[in-house]
């Protein structure tokens, strides 16, 4: 499971917004608001990161439990595979 | 191959190209200015916009567009954005009329040119280039301007810019800055890769924070401009 090559992470004020270009950008044209730790958390994933690794970086930025952080990603995975920025080799 | 500067949005751009059409249609902005950079058109640019093209359409036009792609795609990084609107000038200000195709942005500038004569004019109608900079948005003309074939190689300042839709009644309100985003984005030219796109997002939040936005729903009637009119311009007719 990776996300898709493509995805844009603007920063406007308190905000984040995900926009998607290059081949992420062939299934979606619309944006995704956030918050920092979840564009955060899509930066990594951006990196090709496994689960442990961001569940490990999130623990040294944001101080969170292994539970908490496990939280966030998934919920930002099934939000970004909603839309089709997900793919699965 | 054909070889000439143009410019475009004031930036000099050198395009070396096959088809006399693109000479004939950009013969308006012509520049003997130093060129910021070339753009080339192959054959597979012409064949890749034959494949988009919902028609039958002569390779000459096929390059126009080819070009006017890789323009934009460059000229994101230069904060040039194309927005899909028609552009009125009026008073020293242009006012912009966004919405998908068919849905009446001519209709509407043409109620605008009805009320007020020759004392407003037509920037582009279809297909006009924003430039952003720190402390200005200016709205250029462009060869490439609709069905209408509404341009004129001018610009002037943004001062106010309308999403339009159909409706039975006439009503205009302002729109708040995080509803504006998805609308800009919608009618905005994307660049295909991620940088292009990354350019073109922050100058849509400069567009959003910095210029008013409205959402006019209204039918074909001349209220209809002079509601759009006095809400954007603040001036009586």
């Amino acid at each position: 499971m990776k996300l898709k090559k493509g995805i844009v992470i603007i920063q406007n004020g308190d905000e984040y917004i995900a926009v998607a270009a290059d081949e992420a950008g062939k299934s979606f044209r619309g944006m995704i608001k956030m918050n920092e730790t979840a564009a955060f958390i899509v930066e990594i994933l951006k990196t090709g990161a496994t689960e442990s690794e961001i569940i490990a970086a999130l623990n040294e930025k944001y101080d969170v439990s292994e539970n908490e952080a496990l939280h966030d990603v998934e919920t930002i995975v099934s939000k970004f595979d909603s839309v089709g920025l997900i793919e699965y080799e | 191959m054909i070889k000439n500067t143009y410019m475009f949005a004031g930036i000099p751009v050198e395009i070396i190209h096959f088809h006399p059409y693109m000479s004939t249609l950009c013969s308006d902005y012509l520049t003997d200015q130093v060129p910021y950079f070339i753009i080339e058109i192959t054959e597979s640019n012409i064949d890749q916009e034959r494949k988009n093209a919902d028609g039958q359409y002569s390779d000459g036009y096929l390059e126009s567009l080819a070009f006017y792609r890789k323009f934009c795609d460059r000229a994101a990084n230069e904060n040039i954005v194309l927005l899909h609107s028609c552009a009125i000038e009026f008073n020293g200000k242009a006012y912009l009329f966004a919405a998908p195709s068919g849905t009446g942005k001519s209709t509407h500038a043409a109620l605008w040119l009805d009320m007020l004569g020759c004392r407003a004019h037509i920037i582009n109608g279809d297909k006009p280039l924003l430039r952003i900079s720190e402390n200005s948005i200016i709205v250029y003309g462009t060869p490439w301007d609709g069905k209408e074939h509404w341009s004129t190689n001018s610009s002037a300042p943004v001062a106010g810019i309308c999403f339009l839709s159909r409706g039975k009644e006439n009503t205009i309100r302002k729109l708040h800055t995080d509803e504006v985003l998805p609308m800009l984005l919608s009618q905005v030219y994307r660049p295909k890769c991620a940088e292009g796109l990354s350019c073109v997002m922050t100058n849509i939040l400069r567009i959003s924070h910095s210029v008013p936005m409205y959402d006019l729903s209204c039918n074909m009637t001349l209220k209809a401009a002079e509601l759009s009119f006095k809400t954007m311009s603040g001036e009586y007719i």
